[in-house]
Protein backbone atom coordinates (compact mmCIF):
# COMPACT_ATOMS: atom_id res chain seq x y z
CA UNK A 1 0.00 0.00 0.00
CA UNK A 2 1.58 3.72 -0.80
CA UNK A 3 1.66 6.05 1.38
CA UNK A 4 0.74 9.51 0.28
CA UNK A 5 4.21 10.82 0.58
CA UNK A 6 5.02 7.82 -1.14
CA UNK A 7 3.00 8.57 -3.90
CA UNK A 8 3.81 12.22 -4.19
CA UNK A 9 7.82 11.15 -4.64
CA UNK A 10 6.52 8.60 -7.50
CA UNK A 11 4.49 10.93 -9.37
CA UNK A 12 7.01 13.71 -8.67
CA UNK A 13 9.75 11.56 -10.22
CA UNK A 14 7.12 10.08 -13.06
CA UNK A 15 6.34 13.66 -14.10
CA UNK A 16 10.37 14.98 -14.33
CA UNK A 17 11.40 11.91 -16.33
CA UNK A 18 7.91 12.66 -18.63
CA UNK A 19 9.09 16.43 -18.86
CA UNK A 20 12.85 15.15 -19.82
CA UNK A 21 11.78 12.84 -22.04
CA UNK A 22 9.17 15.05 -24.34
CA UNK A 23 12.31 18.23 -24.22
CA UNK A 24 14.65 15.78 -25.81
CA UNK A 25 12.45 14.54 -28.29
CA UNK A 26 11.35 17.97 -28.93
CA UNK A 27 15.53 19.62 -29.19
CA UNK A 28 15.94 16.95 -31.46
CA UNK A 29 13.05 17.53 -34.02
CA UNK A 30 14.37 21.23 -33.75
CA UNK A 31 17.25 20.07 -34.74
CA UNK A 32 16.11 18.49 -37.56
CA UNK A 33 14.19 21.57 -38.45
CA UNK A 34 16.98 23.98 -37.79
CA UNK A 35 19.45 21.57 -40.27
CA UNK A 36 16.65 21.39 -43.14
CA UNK A 37 16.92 25.41 -42.60
CA UNK A 38 20.80 25.72 -43.17
CA UNK A 39 20.74 23.10 -45.91
CA UNK A 40 18.51 25.68 -47.52
CA UNK A 41 19.99 28.78 -46.75
CA UNK A 42 23.33 27.47 -48.24
CA UNK A 43 21.68 26.27 -50.86
CA UNK A 44 20.36 29.60 -51.77
CA UNK A 45 24.14 30.86 -51.01
CA UNK A 46 25.28 28.42 -53.50
CA UNK A 47 23.17 29.51 -56.47
CA UNK A 48 24.06 33.26 -55.38
CA UNK A 49 27.87 32.47 -55.88
CA UNK A 50 26.76 30.50 -59.85
CA UNK A 51 25.29 33.55 -60.57
CA UNK A 52 28.10 36.10 -59.43
CA UNK A 53 30.18 33.73 -61.50
CA UNK A 54 27.83 34.74 -64.18
CA UNK A 55 26.57 30.81 -64.53
CA UNK A 56 22.74 30.73 -65.52
CA UNK A 57 20.47 30.20 -62.64
CA UNK A 58 17.07 28.54 -62.81
CA UNK A 59 14.77 30.68 -60.53
CA UNK A 60 12.86 27.45 -59.86
CA UNK A 61 15.75 26.10 -57.51
CA UNK A 62 15.79 29.27 -55.59
CA UNK A 63 11.65 29.97 -55.21
CA UNK A 64 12.00 25.68 -54.25
CA UNK A 65 14.25 26.60 -51.62
CA UNK A 66 12.85 29.50 -50.19
CA UNK A 67 9.81 27.01 -49.75
CA UNK A 68 11.63 24.57 -48.04
CA UNK A 69 12.48 27.25 -45.56
CA UNK A 70 9.27 28.71 -44.98
CA UNK A 71 7.78 25.12 -44.56
CA UNK A 72 10.70 24.41 -41.75
CA UNK A 73 9.73 27.37 -40.11
CA UNK A 74 6.37 26.78 -39.77
CA UNK A 75 6.76 23.14 -38.64
CA UNK A 76 9.26 24.84 -35.85
CA UNK A 77 6.35 27.58 -34.83
CA UNK A 78 4.09 24.28 -34.15
CA UNK A 79 6.49 22.48 -32.20
CA UNK A 80 7.35 25.81 -30.29
CA UNK A 81 3.41 26.06 -29.54
CA UNK A 82 3.36 22.44 -28.48
CA UNK A 83 6.32 23.07 -26.03
CA UNK A 84 4.95 26.46 -24.83
CA UNK A 85 1.32 24.86 -23.76
CA UNK A 86 3.28 21.87 -22.53
CA UNK A 87 5.27 24.18 -20.08
CA UNK A 88 2.26 25.98 -19.26
CA UNK A 89 0.73 23.03 -18.46
CA UNK A 90 2.43 23.42 -14.39
CA UNK A 91 0.80 26.41 -13.58
CA UNK A 92 -2.08 25.73 -12.28
CA UNK A 93 -2.23 22.58 -10.09
CA UNK A 94 -5.82 22.10 -10.09
CA UNK A 95 -7.93 23.01 -12.65
CA UNK A 96 -10.33 22.25 -15.54
CA UNK A 97 -9.21 20.69 -18.52
CA UNK A 98 -10.66 19.47 -21.66
CA UNK A 99 -8.64 15.90 -22.04
CA UNK A 100 -9.45 15.99 -25.61
CA UNK A 101 -6.87 18.92 -25.49
CA UNK A 102 -4.27 16.68 -23.00
CA UNK A 103 -4.51 13.79 -25.66
CA UNK A 104 -3.84 15.85 -28.43
CA UNK A 105 -0.88 17.50 -26.52
CA UNK A 106 0.67 14.33 -25.31
CA UNK A 107 0.24 13.01 -28.62
CA UNK A 108 1.75 15.82 -30.95
CA UNK A 109 4.38 16.00 -28.44
CA UNK A 110 5.11 11.75 -28.42
CA UNK A 111 4.79 12.32 -32.23
CA UNK A 112 8.51 11.76 -33.02
CA UNK A 113 9.02 9.19 -30.22
CA UNK A 114 6.15 6.91 -32.06
CA UNK A 115 7.99 7.98 -35.48
CA UNK A 116 11.17 5.96 -34.42
CA UNK A 117 9.16 2.97 -32.97
CA UNK A 118 7.46 2.68 -36.10
CA UNK A 119 3.93 3.74 -34.79
CA UNK A 120 0.99 5.24 -36.34
CA UNK A 121 -1.09 7.37 -33.74
CA UNK A 122 -4.60 7.88 -34.08
CA UNK A 123 -6.46 10.13 -31.90
CA UNK A 124 -10.37 9.91 -31.89
CA UNK A 125 -12.59 12.52 -30.26
CA UNK A 126 -15.91 13.69 -28.86
CA UNK A 127 -17.43 16.36 -30.73
CA UNK A 128 -17.89 17.47 -27.36
CA UNK A 129 -15.82 18.46 -24.45
CA UNK A 130 -14.37 16.59 -21.84
CA UNK A 131 -14.16 18.67 -18.70
CA UNK A 132 -12.81 17.03 -15.48
CA UNK A 133 -11.26 18.77 -12.61
CA UNK A 134 -7.56 17.61 -12.43
CA UNK A 135 -4.27 18.29 -12.73
CA UNK A 136 -3.26 18.93 -15.86
CA UNK A 137 0.56 18.25 -15.41
CA UNK A 138 0.08 14.94 -13.80
CA UNK A 139 -2.65 14.33 -16.37
CA UNK A 140 -0.08 14.05 -19.43
CA UNK A 141 2.31 12.12 -17.36
CA UNK A 142 -0.69 9.23 -17.06
CA UNK A 143 -1.26 9.98 -20.91
CA UNK A 144 1.76 9.50 -21.56
CA UNK A 145 3.04 6.72 -19.73
CA UNK A 146 -0.18 4.80 -21.04
CA UNK A 147 0.24 5.90 -24.35
CA UNK A 148 4.41 4.87 -23.79
CA UNK A 149 2.72 0.83 -22.48
CA UNK A 150 0.01 1.25 -25.75
CA UNK A 151 3.17 1.62 -28.61
CA UNK A 152 5.07 -1.45 -26.76
CA UNK A 153 1.76 -3.53 -26.46
CA UNK A 154 0.61 -2.98 -29.98
CA UNK A 155 3.86 -3.30 -31.65
CA UNK A 156 6.17 -1.95 -34.64
CA UNK A 157 4.85 -0.88 -37.70
CA UNK A 158 1.29 -0.83 -35.99
CA UNK A 159 -1.54 1.45 -34.97
CA UNK A 160 -2.47 2.67 -31.95
CA UNK A 161 -5.82 4.62 -30.99
CA UNK A 162 -6.65 6.56 -28.51
CA UNK A 163 -10.09 7.41 -28.06
CA UNK A 164 -12.25 9.58 -25.95
CA UNK A 165 -15.77 9.36 -24.20
CA UNK A 166 -18.10 8.30 -21.76
CA UNK A 167 -19.16 5.23 -20.24
CA UNK A 168 -21.58 4.60 -17.07
CA UNK A 169 -21.63 8.24 -16.60
CA UNK A 170 -17.57 8.42 -16.47
CA UNK A 171 -15.30 10.39 -19.22
CA UNK A 172 -13.06 7.84 -20.75
CA UNK A 173 -9.83 7.53 -22.04
CA UNK A 174 -9.47 4.04 -24.49
CA UNK A 175 -6.04 2.99 -26.22
CA UNK A 176 -7.55 0.56 -28.33
CA UNK A 177 -5.78 -1.85 -31.65
CA UNK A 178 -2.96 -3.02 -29.18
CA UNK A 179 -2.76 -5.87 -31.16
CA UNK A 180 0.06 -7.67 -28.79
CA UNK A 181 -1.97 -6.98 -25.21
CA UNK A 182 -2.81 -10.84 -24.77
CA UNK A 183 0.77 -11.68 -25.13
CA UNK A 184 2.15 -9.20 -22.68
CA UNK A 185 2.06 -10.38 -18.66
CA UNK A 186 -0.87 -8.43 -17.25
CA UNK A 187 0.32 -8.36 -13.68
CA UNK A 188 2.94 -5.85 -14.92
CA UNK A 189 0.49 -2.71 -16.16
CA UNK A 190 -0.71 -0.79 -14.91
CA UNK A 191 2.68 -1.02 -12.41
CA UNK A 192 3.63 1.24 -9.07
CA UNK A 193 4.08 4.29 -11.30
CA UNK A 194 0.59 4.13 -13.53
CA UNK A 195 -1.23 3.37 -10.24
CA UNK A 196 0.22 6.01 -7.88
CA UNK A 197 -0.66 8.29 -11.13
CA UNK A 198 -4.17 6.93 -11.17
CA UNK A 199 -4.77 7.48 -7.33
CA UNK A 200 -3.89 11.11 -7.76
CA UNK A 201 -5.82 11.98 -10.49
CA UNK A 202 -8.99 9.89 -9.14
CA UNK A 203 -8.68 7.22 -11.92
CA UNK A 204 -8.97 3.74 -12.59
CA UNK A 205 -7.70 1.93 -15.54
CA UNK A 206 -8.91 -1.49 -16.90
CA UNK A 207 -6.81 -3.99 -19.34
CA UNK A 208 -8.85 -5.80 -21.91
CA UNK A 209 -6.46 -8.30 -23.74
CA UNK A 210 -9.71 -9.62 -25.39
CA UNK A 211 -10.85 -6.13 -26.57
CA UNK A 212 -6.81 -5.35 -27.52
CA UNK A 213 -7.59 -1.81 -25.29
CA UNK A 214 -7.05 -0.10 -21.82
CA UNK A 215 -9.29 2.25 -20.44
CA UNK A 216 -8.50 4.95 -17.98
CA UNK A 217 -12.21 5.61 -16.36
CA UNK A 218 -11.89 9.13 -14.30
CA UNK A 219 -14.78 9.08 -11.75
CA UNK B 1 33.53 10.40 -54.81
CA UNK B 2 30.13 8.04 -54.66
CA UNK B 3 28.14 8.97 -51.54
CA UNK B 4 25.24 7.69 -50.12
CA UNK B 5 23.03 10.02 -47.56
CA UNK B 6 20.75 8.51 -45.23
CA UNK B 7 18.13 10.56 -42.81
CA UNK B 8 14.27 10.32 -42.09
CA UNK B 9 14.32 14.09 -43.15
CA UNK B 10 13.91 13.76 -46.89
CA UNK B 11 14.62 17.84 -47.27
CA UNK B 12 17.53 18.09 -45.71
CA UNK B 13 18.89 14.93 -47.60
CA UNK B 14 17.57 16.12 -50.80
CA UNK B 15 18.76 19.32 -50.17
CA UNK B 16 22.48 18.14 -49.32
CA UNK B 17 22.65 15.71 -51.99
CA UNK B 18 21.67 19.18 -54.47
CA UNK B 19 24.26 20.84 -52.74
CA UNK B 20 27.02 18.10 -52.72
CA UNK B 21 26.59 17.70 -56.79
CA UNK B 22 27.18 21.20 -57.00
CA UNK B 23 30.70 20.79 -55.90
CA UNK B 24 30.65 17.93 -58.41
CA UNK B 25 30.42 15.11 -55.35
CA UNK B 26 27.48 12.52 -56.99
CA UNK B 27 25.25 12.07 -53.87
CA UNK B 28 22.20 9.74 -53.79
CA UNK B 29 19.68 9.86 -51.00
CA UNK B 30 17.61 7.90 -49.38
CA UNK B 31 15.53 7.76 -46.38
CA UNK B 32 14.94 4.17 -44.51
CA UNK B 33 17.15 1.59 -43.62
CA UNK B 34 15.96 -0.61 -46.39
CA UNK B 35 16.38 1.97 -49.08
CA UNK B 36 19.94 2.08 -48.06
CA UNK B 37 20.41 -1.43 -47.98
CA UNK B 38 19.32 -1.65 -52.03
CA UNK B 39 21.33 1.45 -52.61
CA UNK B 40 24.32 -0.36 -51.52
CA UNK B 41 23.35 -3.52 -53.38
CA UNK B 42 23.10 -1.87 -56.83
CA UNK B 43 25.74 0.73 -56.40
CA UNK B 44 29.76 0.87 -55.36
CA UNK B 45 29.53 4.14 -52.95
CA UNK B 46 32.38 5.05 -51.27
CA UNK B 47 30.79 7.06 -48.08
CA UNK B 48 27.83 6.33 -46.17
CA UNK B 49 26.59 9.91 -44.43
CA UNK B 50 24.15 8.73 -42.04
CA UNK B 51 21.71 9.60 -39.04
CA UNK B 52 22.23 8.10 -35.62
CA UNK B 53 18.36 8.08 -35.13
CA UNK B 54 15.56 6.86 -37.55
CA UNK B 55 12.56 5.60 -37.45
CA UNK B 56 12.71 1.39 -37.58
CA UNK B 57 16.40 1.12 -36.99
CA UNK B 58 19.31 2.76 -35.78
CA UNK B 59 22.33 4.60 -37.81
CA UNK B 60 24.36 2.11 -35.81
CA UNK B 61 22.32 -0.78 -36.96
CA UNK B 62 21.71 -0.10 -40.39
CA UNK B 63 25.91 0.69 -40.94
CA UNK B 64 26.06 -3.59 -39.13
CA UNK B 65 23.73 -4.08 -42.30
CA UNK B 66 25.72 -2.12 -45.11
CA UNK B 67 28.63 -3.43 -43.71
CA UNK B 68 27.81 -6.96 -45.00
CA UNK B 69 26.80 -5.92 -48.01
CA UNK B 70 29.96 -3.92 -48.75
CA UNK B 71 32.80 -3.91 -46.28
CA UNK B 72 35.01 -1.35 -47.90
CA UNK B 73 32.34 1.49 -47.20
CA UNK B 74 33.09 4.57 -45.05
CA UNK B 75 31.03 5.91 -42.17
CA UNK B 76 30.34 9.14 -41.26
CA UNK B 77 27.00 9.36 -38.82
CA UNK B 78 24.85 12.40 -38.40
CA UNK B 79 23.63 13.47 -35.15
CA UNK B 80 21.28 15.92 -33.22
CA UNK B 81 22.91 17.02 -29.86
CA UNK B 82 21.74 15.03 -26.69
CA UNK B 83 22.76 12.21 -28.97
CA UNK B 84 26.63 12.32 -28.34
CA UNK B 85 26.30 9.66 -25.78
CA UNK B 86 24.31 7.04 -27.61
CA UNK B 87 27.01 7.72 -30.41
CA UNK B 88 30.02 7.55 -28.39
CA UNK B 89 28.51 3.90 -27.13
CA UNK B 90 27.76 2.35 -29.74
CA UNK B 91 30.59 3.64 -32.10
CA UNK B 92 32.57 1.72 -29.70
CA UNK B 93 30.79 -1.03 -30.45
CA UNK B 94 31.09 -0.71 -33.80
CA UNK B 95 33.63 1.57 -35.43
CA UNK B 96 32.40 4.28 -36.33
CA UNK B 97 34.83 6.30 -38.25
CA UNK B 98 33.52 9.93 -38.35
CA UNK B 99 30.41 12.39 -36.79
CA UNK B 100 28.90 15.42 -37.38
CA UNK B 101 26.71 17.07 -35.48
CA UNK B 102 22.95 18.88 -36.90
CA UNK B 103 23.04 21.51 -38.28
CA UNK B 104 25.87 20.04 -40.83
CA UNK B 105 28.55 22.24 -42.11
CA UNK B 106 29.16 21.66 -45.57
CA UNK B 107 32.75 22.04 -45.99
CA UNK B 108 33.67 19.87 -42.74
CA UNK B 109 31.82 17.26 -44.37
CA UNK B 110 33.35 16.92 -47.65
CA UNK B 111 36.81 17.63 -45.70
CA UNK B 112 35.81 14.24 -43.23
CA UNK B 113 34.93 12.72 -46.74
CA UNK B 114 38.01 13.52 -48.29
CA UNK B 115 40.05 12.38 -44.99
CA UNK B 116 38.05 9.20 -44.58
CA UNK B 117 39.20 8.03 -48.30
CA UNK B 118 42.72 9.35 -47.53
CA UNK B 119 43.64 7.70 -44.32
CA UNK B 120 40.91 5.27 -43.91
CA UNK B 121 42.36 4.17 -40.53
CA UNK B 122 41.94 7.27 -38.82
CA UNK B 123 38.61 8.17 -36.63
CA UNK B 124 37.58 10.77 -34.70
CA UNK B 125 38.19 12.13 -31.45
CA UNK B 126 34.90 12.52 -29.01
CA UNK B 127 36.50 16.19 -28.16
CA UNK B 128 32.66 17.15 -26.61
CA UNK B 129 32.63 13.70 -24.04
CA UNK B 130 31.76 14.85 -20.37
CA UNK B 131 34.51 14.51 -18.24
Amino acid sequence: MQTLASRMDINGENALKFSGKMTASISHELKNVLAIINENAGLLEDLCAMAEGGRPVDPGRIKTAAGKMIKQVQRGDRIISRLNKFAHSVDDLDCDVDVNDIILLVSGLSGRIALMRGINLETVQTSDPVIISTNPFLLETLIWLFLDFSMTAAGEGKTVSVTTGKQNENFVVRFSKLKGLAGMQRQSFPGENEESLLAALNATATVDSAAEEIVVSFN
Amino acid sequence: MKVLLVDDEKELVSTLAERLSLRDIEADWVTTGDAAIKSVELKAYDVVVLDVKMPKISGIELKKKLEEKNPDLKYIFITGHGSEDDFITASSETGAEYYLVKPVNIDELIRKMKEILLNPDKRDSFQFKKE
